[in-house]
């Protein structure tokens, strides 16, 4: 994020509840130094690996971002920057002119739990930098709670460092993150760079043609398949939609009206494509090829092999599995084997543990100290301003409270979600989680900005009507994260495509309710 | 002298990414790369807080 950017668009100064002047007004390249930095963060360490957990094929994984990406650079330029360069104004206070105040506040306490429980997956990634100095145990792909003392005094350590840092000096690490974001982004493209040429010595592949260099993507990086047990497996359309969804809250959900409102151009949402193709692309393939090569130059251990050669009548050989890739047909295999000796009484706990993309020890290896840094600060600089944006969410609800105080509870709770490492091993899930929880409030925003006018129906109702809660909002809302919820459990709709069904049935809904709603009680105006 | 630190910035920051495009062409070992992107990363963080120090003592300057 460039200087003047950071000073005018950080979270709660200037012009909250005006439109932005024209004096103010940023160019293009203030939104393309901001995407970049933004969407190069921690937690792109744990996505690109969690693809290849998920048994991605190379052609999935490269068209489906390709796709995934544009589509979501399209949303930002088509539907949230055109609505933010005409109103100009934050999300926060569109939203509460459509739903009053108190919806808005639900609305708040929704997205700050969300934004904790983000900045506890952040605190999580960096933690794992400190395993590769202090060597304890490290939380698995499948665990939901912390597994260890050394564990949870690294996230508090870590998540403690960034609240209080958050608390006391946003604007201090606001500017460092300025500086290390350049540096970050190159660091992941060495991580790139060392991965790949690892997996060229590995595989003793000569590259002397693109060619080439795709059918080492094909074979040996990314080979598609079965995903690591407990993952969902991923597709094209899985990848796509992740790719394009991932963000959801703030293109189609219009969080970033905050953000564009500062544009000259409604082009300018074009910028989001320096976060995506540098951040969501570049970053989640580098990062994604060092965890392919964990995989592909691990073993099966002594006990896994001696499970698969003695059950499997003769199978396996020692010389086989010796030389043999840890792949997830294996390790599924073994794991089927163990559990039925389990269940047989014949071995007392089951002790097979699924590989674990861990960013630190990924990171190390392919750029020592510079990698663990690159994880840390990755971690720290985006988990301090989500703790922020955190805070100043909770803030809205709880005004007389002080923002250091506010903040630094808020970064304690980060913490206490980053010990969970559910958070991070499923961020896949929590992250579409995320996005479909706040997607239907921008289908609200932009159905109450472009079409509810061409139904006779009033826009802004909240303010027209001096009412604290729009119930035709509320509903579209609620009842559209109720249906989702029905597709998703009992439609056999998977939580990554949901939300697009879902946008369509929160505009419906609050055409259908605000025509019922606003009727029985028309604004005297 | 701004101009000296930026452009040590700017060096370091080539420094940090060229070794390990030298390791993939198989010219560089992976410990060489490790240390210089490391007295790479050293340098980049060092002009730049001098840079920072340097625009914010401007500003108070002239808010003065």
């Amino acid at each position: 994020m460039s200087e003047e950017q950071n000073q005018t668009t950080q979270p709660g100064t200037e012009y909250e509840r005006e439109p932005v002047p024209k004096r103010a007004l940023l160019g293009f390249k203030s939104f393309i130094g901001m995407y970049a930095g933004e969407h190069c963060a921690g937690t792109e360490l744990m996505l690109g690996p969690l693809f290849v957990a998920a048994g991605v094929s190379a052609f999935d994984l490269i068209v489906g971002l390709i796709l995934g990406n544009a589509l979501a650079v399209l949303s930002w330029t088509l539907m949230c920057a055109p609505i933010a360069t005409r109103a100009r104004l934050t999300l926060y206070y569109q939203l509460e002119k459509i739903c009053g105040r108190r919806l808005v506040t639900l609305y708040n306490l929704t997205n700050g739990v969300m934004f904790c429980f983000l900045a506890g997956a952040m605190v999580t990634v960096s933690a794992t930098a400190l395993g590769v100095w202090f060597k304890f145990d490290m939380p698995g792909l499948n665990d939901m709670y912390p597994n260890s003392v050394g564990w949870v005094i690294a996230v508090l350590v870590c998540g403690g460092l960034i609240a209080i840092v958050a608390a006391y000096g946003y604007n201090t690490v606001a500017k460092f993150a300025n500086i290390a974001s350049p540096w970050m982004v190159l660091v992941f493209l060495a991580f790139g760079f060392v991965g790949l040429k690892q997996f060229i010595d590995v595989t003793d592949t000569h590259i002397k043609s693109a060619g080439d260099l795709w059918t080492l993507a094909n074979t040996s990086i990314w080979k598609g398949g079965e995903p690591l047990p407990g993952q969902v497996k991923f597709t094209f359309w899985h990848v796509t939609f992740f790719g394009w969804f991932c963000n959801m809250a703030m293109h189609i959900g219009m969080s970033d009206l905050s953000v564009f409102r500062f544009a000259k151009k409604s082009w300018y949402g074009v910028a989001s494509g320096s976060g995506m193709y540098v951040g969501h692309f570049m970053a989640w393939i580098a990062a994604a090829m060092l965890f392919a090569l964990q995989l592909h130059v691990t073993k099966p251990d002594q006990y896994m092999s001696e499970l698969l050669i003695n059950n499997t009548e003769g199978k396996y050989t020692q010389e086989y599995l010796e030389s043999a890739s840890l792949t997830p047909e294996l390790i599924k295999e073994a794991m089927d084997i163990e559990n039925k000796l389990f269940e047989d009484g014949v071995i007392p706990e089951k002790l097979i543990k699924v590989p674990t993309p861990l960013p630190g020890p990924l990171a190390h290896n392919a750029a020592g100290w510079v990698g663990l840094l690159c994880v840390i600060i990755a971690g720290w600089t985006t988990a301090n301003p989500t703790i922020y944006r955190a805070g100043l969410a909770f803030q809205a609800i709880i005004p007389k409270v002080s923002r250091f105080k506010v903040t630094l509870v808020t970064g304690m709770i980060a913490t206490i979600a980053g010990m969970f490492p559910a958070f991070a091993m499923k961020l896949l899930d929590f992250v579409a989680i995320y996005g479909m929880l706040l997607m239907p409030m921008g289908a609200v925003i932009f159905v109450d900005f472009w079409l509810i006018k061409k139904f006779g129906l009033q826009s802004s109702y909240a303010e027209a009507s001096g009412k604290l809660f729009n119930w035709a909002a509320g509903a579209a809302w609620l009842v559209t994260l109720g249906i989702c919820l029905v597709l998703v459990k009992y439609a056999g709709i998977q939580i990554y495509f949901v939300s697009l069904p879902g946008w369509f049935v929160a505009a419906i809904l609050y055409i259908v309710v605000s025509k019922i709603y606003q009727k029985k009680i028309r604004p005297a105006a | 002298m701004k101009t000296l630190i930026q452009l040590i910035g700017y060096i370091s920051i080539i420094v940090l990414i060229v070794p390990s495009m030298l390791y993939l062409a198989g010219k560089m070992e992976l410990n060489q790369v490790k240390t210089t992107m490391l007295i790479a990363t050293i340098v980049w963080f060092a002009a730049n807080t001098i840079l920072a120090w340097h625009l914010e003592d401007k500003i108070m300057g002239k808010n003065k």
